[in-house]
């Protein structure tokens, strides 16, 4: 009992390190994009005994930075909500990743771990709630500040948030309808299998690209990142954390790319076969064409958690590309895209999904 | 299975404390200047006008109505799911009851409610983000989303005022005449 619990706190340090240093990496990798873009040179000016490396002590600056700013509580705000704010916001978000799985089962010896920090059973509906309490950080920390633009972004980022969330939702709904459970180790394991002849893996994205389009969507305006950063537009649009500062609005910025980070691995792991890669069974690679290449225990762990991160990394990537190539909409297109267009497309998609799993008699 | 919801606990714990420690070493080593200039509320420089804790925007409300009825909708289409694929193939706790097409078709009427739900929605026009009154009434249904003429009919409405223009200016040279 003991060993196994100090087994899991290892394995909840690795993601918790894992998904931070993540997270800080994103800040320096979002500059460097946003300034090839740009054609800029970008951030390149933080040295560390002479050493610049291409700007990535940036990240170590910033969070000097953060820890030694004046702490500015305005006069006359709810001190206890809006200290309690980027608590709440940071939190959800950080809590929800102890339901990802980031790699296959891994035998030490006798023992098999699981990496994955909670395997519950109810792991997908766990995530989703976290995401939801996300809202609570928002609509308190505009609501705390006392500033008219404060509490107008607060509302609109949860009006925003809420309206997705059905969206993403439903989607979800086709695909726990494919994969016949939510604990999420269990769906990876379901997109292992292959169809036509063993050539095409049954990724999510095959057996949904309805449902991974709709989620992909709803996902971007749920991490309010743009086009969907109406709530709070860095340089344009003054937002719910307005009248925050220091370590506070770190914790918001924190939560910023914590949430991009958990909406990469949640499409990752319904979508994009989690840790699995294609023709590699527990066993060793077994290629349609009849080659087969047996591979130990360990090093099918290795590959799936590489396998894995370089998904999510990829995603990152996107959403990144796509924050510097799409404009913003308009707050009305954007209830609009939520409530009459992603909404009817997911429901639609679940009737479709019904209706094919009839002709393939449940064995789909 | 219940020892992995303790380890939830435990990932909560070690993210609290993480979020804990990071406000208490930001609190010891952070100058604390406090000055009555320093608190005011931000707000663009500008001094807050009025009331902040108002009432808001109705339209707000109604999203959020809205969503609690979806979402609870939601919350129950999760289960039904999940247990659809093992009642089509009759296999696990749906073993033998022949249960795959009421499944299905029960399914299918609560989404079609659903559906129904949303359609009187949008046929209300709750769905519509900009609004606008006449009036003490709301405008028409056909009146309620603003459009915004095409770049076409500003150019037209351009022309016909500018040969208007014209045609009049054109009258008052022969009027000289």
């Amino acid at each position: 009992m003991i060993e196994a619990l100090l087994i899991k706190l290892v394995v909840a340090s690795v993601v918790f390190g894992g998904v931070l240093n993540l997270a800080g990496l994103h800040t320096w990798v979002e500059r460097k994009q946003s300034a090839l873009i740009q054609d800029r040179i970008g951030a390149n000016r933080a040295p560390i005994f002479g050493f610049k490396l291409l700007g990535l002590f940036h990240g170590i600056a910033d969070a000097i930075k953060m820890f030694t700013k004046e702490d500015v509580i305005p006069r006359g705000v709810d001190r206890t909500l809006h200290t309690l704010a980027p608590f709440f916001s940071v939190f959800f978000a950080l809590v929800a990743f102890a339901a990802i799985p980031f790699g296959p089962q891994l035998h030490l010896g006798e023992r098999v771990i699981d990496l994955q920090v909670a395997r519950i059973d109810a792991a997908l509906l766990y995530i989703f709630a976290m995401l939801s309490l996300g809202v609570y950080g928002v609509i308190l920390a505009g609501f705390a500040s006392r500033n008219n633009y404060a509490i107008m972004g607060g509302m609109r980022a949860t009006a925003q948030m809420i309206s997705y969330e059905i969206a993403l939702g439903i989607a979800l709904i086709g695909v726990l309808m494919v994969y016949g459970t939510m604990d999420l180790s269990a769906a990876v394991e379901a997109q292992g299998r292959t169809i036509a002849g063993g050539w095409i893996p049954l990724w999510g994205v095959v057996a949904q690209p309805v449902g991974f389009v709709v989620f992909l969507v709803a996902a971007l305006a749920e991490t309010k990142r743009l086009p969907f950063d109406l709530p709070e537009g860095e340089s344009e649009i003054i937002g719910y954390f307005v009248e925050y500062s220091g370590m506070k609005f770190g914790m918001f910025f924190l939560t910023d790319f914590l949430e991009t980070i958990l909406v990469a691995c949640l499409a990752t792991t319904l979508f994009f076969g989690g840790w699995q890669i294609p023709f590699l069974q527990a066993d060793g690679f077994h290629f349609p064409w009849g080659t087969e290449i047996p591979v130990a225990n360990w090093l099918y762990v290795l590959l799936g958690v590489t396998s894995f991160t370089v998904k999510v990394l990829a995603f990152c990537f996107v959403f990144m590309q796509i924050r510097w190539t799409l404009p913003r909409f308009r707050y009305d297109q954007l209830m609009d895209l939520g409530w009459k267009g992603l909404f009817p497309i997911a429901v639609v998609n679940v009737l479709v999904t019904a209706g094919v799993m009839i002709l393939l008699g449940g064995q789909g | 299975m219940y020892f992995d919801y303790f380890n939830v606990l435990v990932f909560a714990a070690v993210g609290f404390v993480f979020v804990f420690a990071n406000m208490i070493i930001g609190s010891v080593i952070r100058p604390k200047r406090k000055t009555e200039q320093g608190r005011e509320v931000y707000e663009c420089g500008e001094e807050t006008l009025g009331e902040t804790w108002v009432k808001f925007d109705i339209r707000y409300y109604t999203v959020a109505l809205v969503y609690v009825i979806f979402a609870v909708e939601i919350a129950f289409l999760f289960p039904w799911a999940i247990v659809l694929k093992e009642s089509f193939a009759g296999t696990g706790a749906a073993q033998g009851t022949g249960i795959g097409a009421f499944a299905l078709v029960e399914g299918v009427l609560f989404i079609v409610v659903l559906f129904l739900g949303l359609a009187y929605v949008w046929a209300k026009g709750d769905l519509d983000w900009v609004l606008s009154y006449q009036g003490g009434d709301y405008a028409g249904r056909s009146d309620r989303s603003r459009k915004l003429p095409s770049v076409e009919e500003i150019r037209a409405a351009a022309e016909a005022a500018s040969t208007e223009a014209e045609e009049t200016d054109e009258g008052g040279e022969e009027a000289v005449a």
